[in-house]
């Protein structure tokens, strides 16, 4: 480091040394003083390319150069204000509606289903009925298997003040379905019940996760009739973005 | 001002300047002005140096250790740095001359192939 600054320090010397020499040997060539002078300096050529060439010769590279250009970069912003100000607002605001941006498209489109081949999974969003959907899982032979689901409110009135829980109504198949095709992604069925197990569940998420599901006594159980065994909390399957994953899965019986 | 002599004059090759340069301290230790004029003499002033392009090429070789700077006086009774020559220098002499020559033996061939006495 010290070599070089002695080094860059000297160079303008050196080169007020070298045109000096070049104009005295014009003069002995009979030029008149001015006139070599001219020449002296029309031969070295850019003085200030010279002195830029040779200071690159002694920086130390790239990650040198871009520092001074930050530090230059961040001096100078003080002194315009207003064009920082617009600056920041435009990196701000492009990082930010890029951000909001993939988002969207990270959720909606690119992040996969935690099922093997997502792409077969297909959902058919019609307000059909349960003997509907019974017929069609009868009777498909485009799809392997399948169930109805079905999300809506649902008032719990079992525990010691009633709530209102977002509950899956789903049919027979539906399970089946889901934990086949996680089968085959080799992921833990724990948390899929394909049976009706004794309803002591806690319902998952902010607000409701203090209230206990109890066995239902009768008497006190006067939710709507399909509330009658909670088979476990929401699982990944991923609803579209504007309906919340429901809090409880309800198995409905084959009734017409 | 371009004289008909001043275009006979050739600018250097991209590269060849240090090869240039380390020739001509061969001969001994000189400054910066006594090297272009040795280069522009001593190839019967077909070489054009851009002096001033001489400087950054010196600090080069300088910084690879190929030269070494002396404080001296010049002809003229003035302080002058002196530019000399390395032992690694001169090994570095011998390795660039050789490179020069086989690059000027394959261009030749390639410009006139089929001249006898080129092969």
């Amino acid at each position: 480091m010290n070599r070089r600054k002695r080094m860059l320090n000297d160079l303008d010397q050196d080169i007020r040394d070298h045109i000096e020499l070049e104009t005295q040997d014009n003069v002995a060539r009979g030029m008149s003083q001015e006139e070599a002078c001219y020449a002296a300096l029309r031969e070295f050529g850019k003085v200030t390319r010279v002195q830029e060439e040779t200071r690159v010769v002694w920086s130390s590279g790239w990650l040198e150069q871009l520092l001074q250009d930050i530090r230059l970069g961040l001096r100078m912003l003080p002194k315009s204000p207003g064009f920082t100000a617009v600056t920041i607002l435009t990196l701000a605001l492009g990082i930010g509606a890029n951000t909001a941006i993939f988002n969207v498209i990270n959720g909606v489109l690119l992040s996969p289903l935690p099922y093997k081949d997502p792409k077969q999974l297909v959902v058919i969003k019609e307000h059909d009925s349960l003997p509907n959907v019974m017929d069609i899982q009868r009777q498909t032979r485009a799809f392997s298997q399948g169930g109805g689901i079905n999300v809506e409110k649902m008032d719990y009135i079992g525990g010691t003040e009633p709530v209102q829980v977002r509950v899956a109504l789903i049919n027979a198949g539906f399970l089946e379905a889901i934990s086949e095709l996680r089968r085959k992604k080799h992921l833990s069925k724990g948390s899929i019940l394909p049976s009706v197990s004794p309803p002591r569940q806690t319902v998952l998420g902010k607000r409701e996760r203090r209230y206990q599901w109890s066995a239902p006594q009768s008497g006190r159980h006067s939710a709507s009739a399909s509330l009658r065994s909670a088979v476990g909390a929401p699982d990944p399957i991923r609803q579209p973005a504007a309906v919340p994953p429901p809090l409880l899965r309800c198995p409905v019986a084959g009734v017409s | 001002m371009s004289t008909k002599e001043e275009k006979k004059r050739i600018e250097l090759l991209q590269g060849t300047l240090d090869l240039l340069i380390l020739r001509t301290l061969l001969l001994g230790p000189a400054h910066g002005h006594g090297i272009a004029k040795a280069i522009e003499f001593r190839s019967d002033d077909v070489l054009q140096v851009e002096q001033g392009s001489l400087y950054p090429a010196l600090h080069r070789l300088i910084k690879r250790s190929w030269i070494s700077v002396k404080e001296g006086t010049s002809e003229n009774n003035r302080r002058a740095k002196f530019y000399g020559l390395t032992a690694k220098g001169k090994r570095q002499l011998v390795v660039e001359t050789s490179k020069w020559d086989r690059l000027a033996v394959a261009i030749a061939q390639i410009l006139r192939p089929a001249e006898p006495g080129a092969r």
